[in-house]
């Protein structure tokens, strides 16, 4: 069998068929308009000095990396990234195995939560964004009315406008939006997990945390690793929530890299200073996707 | 909402009618008096525009009225969200799929010009036979500091002003104030149970506000020779009685954007609010004669000073309709269209003199207050980095300032940099 196989990738090797190209060129084409030219265009405007209405001025080589390096404020930016990446995927991770867990137990009207939970996540984020714009009204928001009427605050708490409740406020919204995917995504593996696994296990004398641990956990991680990745990913480049609810402030609180290279270039109109924060982002997320890769490519290989 | 909607004073409104008859004799708007009409047929001019009041027709009517003309070309409405418009405008213009002409603020021209994207005015303007039935300051908000080219005509303006909530005022046994240091003292006072002085607006478009306050109180943007000097006394002084106000502004203030700042004076939560006559229709259904309007407190009443924003019409210089997109700008500005768009709910204050004088804006207090104020008013200046400082650094530096992060002097020299760029 091995040797069969040997052979035919042997064969693959020598024989090269061009029809192969024609099957693949309409990929290779949407990749290259889409991934590929977009992706080198923000590697040369970022080594260029290039606004949005005058064009490209001229190359200045590293200058704008130099110069977003030297920016007092760079590093807030990068905190703010690592603060709003991590901890709004943090949080889903831990939540989202909670509700799977949950939603993987069987109660009445099992189907229709299932599909209540997915709510936040079907929602579109401008609209999940003017809804807590809402809710989190200081002045005539619902969840500052409760919190006072509980008796739990004394003054109206401005949760979007204080440099120290901004960020941590949106991390809660993108978690309460990200947990439903989180759940679906384990739900499906944990409904993957063997039930002659679990039962030779409480056969062998596992309590339900010694299931949940040896058995469970272990064939529910490849699954919980490639979403945990994703997430970060995805999440490290969301900036919906931040743009319309806070605008990366107050100040610069809640400003990720992503949003500044929004702001720097199409507010600011400096697209080559836009570009610099964008291809430092890519350069970070590359990590991440390789990361992704070898998760996916082990997974598949052990099919 | 109710303040979402604005409608015309019912007097206004009343005296339209009769007005535009009589004002559309006088003036048909001037394209059609100096051009050479014959050229511009079977020609289509696109126009871009963002509307004050998305439900408002008034513009598709007064291009319907235009494309009705046998004389010339049409023109074609494109109407971009605002909140996305200059984003919008500034990458079509760049990709070369920009139109032919387009509504602008003056606050955004300076970059325009600066990327030559522009065609100057100033030959057809000086042609031109009704010019000198614009208001000669109009003019100035079409150029950019140290040049005396016209890049835009003028067509809507507003002058910032100040409403105050009668009975808020009554109850804490208060005058309305007249300078700064009256206001700085009044705060205090109309501030408890649930009640506050005034937003300060540090989210988007509070610029505006901040800027009326700052040339009120005698700061400048630019001096005459066109030097920035916003960092120069006494701008230091006036700033910190604007962050003082913060003290008795609602939560959540330093970040609010319009919406919130009129949800809050409409309430009864805050007891004065800066703003232009945009808002006026709005205030006075909730308030009735419950509400005042003021120019906005300054240094030295005698000698007041605002900030107007001016909005008006430009061609691009890549244009080849450009006769065309001069007959529809100088028809906005013809008598009757000036007073229809005036007087439509999202109408501003008229810039050509036979309108301005017209009874419907004479008899209203806010009006005459906001016409007395434009007479004193400065625009931000017209400079490169003016657009950058509005829609990207204004907010986050003033949030800055705010929560201390900042000091005020930090805050001028940083906003001043920026508008040097």
């Amino acid at each position: 069998m091995s040797a069969t196989l040997a052979e035919g990738r042997t064969g693959a090797k020598r024989r090269f068929d061009p029809t192969i190209l024609i099957f693949v060129s309409p990929t290779l084409i949407l990749l290259f308009v889409f991934v590929a030219y977009p992706f080198l265009r923000a590697i040369w405007l970022s080594l260029t000095k290039t606004t949005l209405l005058g064009g490209t001025v001229g190359f200045v080589g590293l200058d704008n990396f130099i110069e977003l390096f030297q920016d007092p404020q760079f590093g807030t930016f990068v905190a703010n990234s690592v603060f709003w990446t991590v901890g709004g995927v943090g949080l889903q991770l831990v939540f989202g195995v909670i509700g799977a867990l949950l939603l993987n137990q069987r109660f009445k009207l099992r189907g229709v939560v299932r599909g209540l939970a997915m709510i936040p996540w079907a929602t579109p984020s401008v609209l999940v964004a003017l809804i807590w714009l809402w809710l989190l009204d200081p002045n005539r928001g619902l969840i500052n009315t409760v919190l006072e009427r509980m008796g739990l605050m004394a003054d109206p708490v401005a949760w979007l406008s204080d440099p120290h409740t901004a960020l941590p406020t949106l991390i809660a919204i993108d978690a309460w939006q990200g947990i439903p995917f989180f759940a679906v995504m384990v739900l499906a593996a944990l409904q993957a997990v063997p039930e002659e696994l679990k039962e030779s296990a409480r056969t062998d004398g596992c309590g339900v945390l010694g299931v949940f641990r040896h058995v469970v956990v272990p064939s529910i991680l490849p699954t919980v690793l490639i979403t945990l990745v994703l997430r970060l990913i995805w999440t490290a480049n969301y900036i919906d929530l931040a743009y319309v609810l806070t605008g990366g402030g107050p100040g610069i609180a809640s400003t990720t890299i992503p949003l500044q290279s929004y702001l720097t270039a199409y507010k600011q109109g400096q697209m080559g200073n836009g570009a610099a924060y964008a291809v430092i982002q890519a350069v970070i997320l590359a990590i991440l996707v390789v990361i992704y890769l070898r998760l996916t490519q082990t997974k598949g290989a052990k099919r | 909402m109710k303040q979402g909607k604005t409608r015309v004073p019912i007097f206004v409104t009343g005296a339209l009618a009769a007005s535009a008859l009589l004002l559309a004799g006088c003036s048909g708007g001037g394209g059609s008096a100096d051009t050479d009409n014959g050229s511009t047929k079977g020609q289509t001019l696109t126009y871009w525009l963002w509307q004050d009041d998305a439900t408002d027709t008034t513009w598709q009517q007064l291009a319907d009225e235009f494309n009705a003309q046998s004389d010339h070309g049409t023109v074609k409405l494109q109407v971009v969200p605002a909140a996305q418009y200059l984003d919008k405008l500034s990458t079509a213009i760049s990709s070369g799929n920009g139109p032919d002409a387009a509504r602008m603020k003056d606050s955004w021209i300076g970059q325009f010009v600066d990327a030559g994207v522009l065609a100057s005015l100033n030959d057809r303007i000086d042609a031109w036979n009704d010019k000198s039935e614009v208001e000669a300051s109009a003019w100035d908000a079409g150029k950019v500091p140290g040049s005396d080219e016209i890049y835009m005509m003028p067509h809507q303006n507003t002058a910032l002003y100040m409403y105050y909530n009668k009975k808020l005022f009554k109850a804490a046994g208060l005058e309305p104030p007249k300078t700064q240091d009256e206001m700085l003292a009044d705060a205090p006072k109309l501030t408890g149970d649930g009640h506050y002085a005034m937003d300060v607006r540090g989210g988007a478009g509070g610029q505006d506000q901040w800027a009326a306050w700052m040339l009120a109180g005698g700061a400048q943007f630019v001096n005459s020779a066109g030097d920035v000097v916003l960092d120069k006394a006494p701008a230091d002084s006036v700033n910190q009685k604007y962050l003082e106000l913060a003290k008795y502004a609602p939560p959540g203030s330093e970040t609010a954007a319009f919406s919130q700042v009129q949800s809050n004076f409409l309430s009864g939560t805050t007891a004065t609010m800066i703003h232009h006559i945009g808002s006026l229709a709005a205030v006075r259904e909730q308030f009735g004669d419950d509400v005042g309007v003021i120019p906005v407190p300054a240094a030295d009443p005698s000698n007041p000073s605002t900030v107007q924003s001016m909005s008006g019409n430009v061609i691009f210089a890549s244009s080849k309709k450009q006769e065309l997109a001069w007959q529809w700008e100088t028809f906005l500005l013809g008598d009757a269209q000036m007073l229809k768009m005036s007087t439509s709910p999202q109408g501003q204050l008229p810039v050509t003199t036979a309108v301005a004088e017209n009874e419907a804006f004479k008899k209203d207090p806010a009006y005459q207050v906001a016409i007395t104020a434009a007479k004193t008013a400065k625009s931000w200046p017209q400079l490169p980095g003016t657009t950058s400082v509005i829609n990207a650094t204004w907010s986050p530096t003033i949030q800055q300032a705010f929560s201390g992060e900042i000091t005020s002097t930090q805050m001028l020299e940083k906003l001043t940099a920026e508008l040097k760029k």
